[in-house]
């Protein structure tokens, strides 16, 4: 129940906080903009579907973990890690090839990591943890 | 590795939620055990067979390839 209540949290804080640069942005919104706000749009609807699954798995009186959530969780964990270390190698290269603020490398990154940590999540869930 | 989850639950005629409340696990957990989609630790497995009253051996089949 509470990583349901963190998840729930962390999601609305960043929808908030995107909703808030939205609205701020004067220049019109281009593709890069648009593309940032649809990968973070995707990223909050999983957060909130996470939170979902844990309110409604609470209802059932279901564990807020279990053996195989935790193996999940640490699988993804470990493999976006290794994968997010090749991206800020690849970042560093792409600074010197494209003229970039050192805001906008941050900012990509930070965004890369969770989308990595996304896709390991439903890989990992995909093919399963079997130990073999 | 393989198990016959599935069949022992429908004889002894529990839902995989049944199931999962006695062993304190999600539901989700036996879904991917009966998928073979995850090797449960020796205490989850001890548990479920317990709950049908076999032996481990006899849920789980241990292939050596």
């Amino acid at each position: 129940m509470k990583r349901a209540v963190i998840a729930l949290s962390v999601s609305l804080l960043v929808l908030a906080t995107t909703a808030f640069w939205f609205f701020k942005v004067e220049e019109s919104v281009k593709g890069p903009e648009v593309l940032t706000f649809g990968i973070i749009i995707v990223l909050v609807g999983f957060g909130l579907y996470f939170a979902y699954r844990r309110f409604t798995g609470a209802k059932r009186g279901e564990p807020a973990e279990d053996e195989l959530s935790k193996k999940v969780m640490q699988k993804t964990a470990a493999w976006s890690y290794y994968i997010s270390l090749y991206m800020w190698v690849f970042m560093i290269w792409l600074k010197d090839m494209v003229t970039l603020d050192t805001e906008q490398v941050l900012g990509a990154g930070i965004l890369s990591m969770a989308v990595i940590f996304f896709l390991c999540w439903i890989v990992i869930r995909l093919r399963g943890i079997r130990n073999d | 590795m393989t198990n016959h989850i599935k069949e022992y639950r429908a004889r002894h005629d529990l839902t995989q939620d049944d199931l999962a409340k006695k062993v304190n696990v999600r539901r989700e957990t036996i879904v991917f055990l009966e998928k073979n989609k995850y090797n449960p630790s020796l205490k989850l497995a001890h548990d479920i067979a317990s709950v049908f009253g076999v032996t481990i051996e006899e849920i789980f089949i241990f292939d050596n390839e």
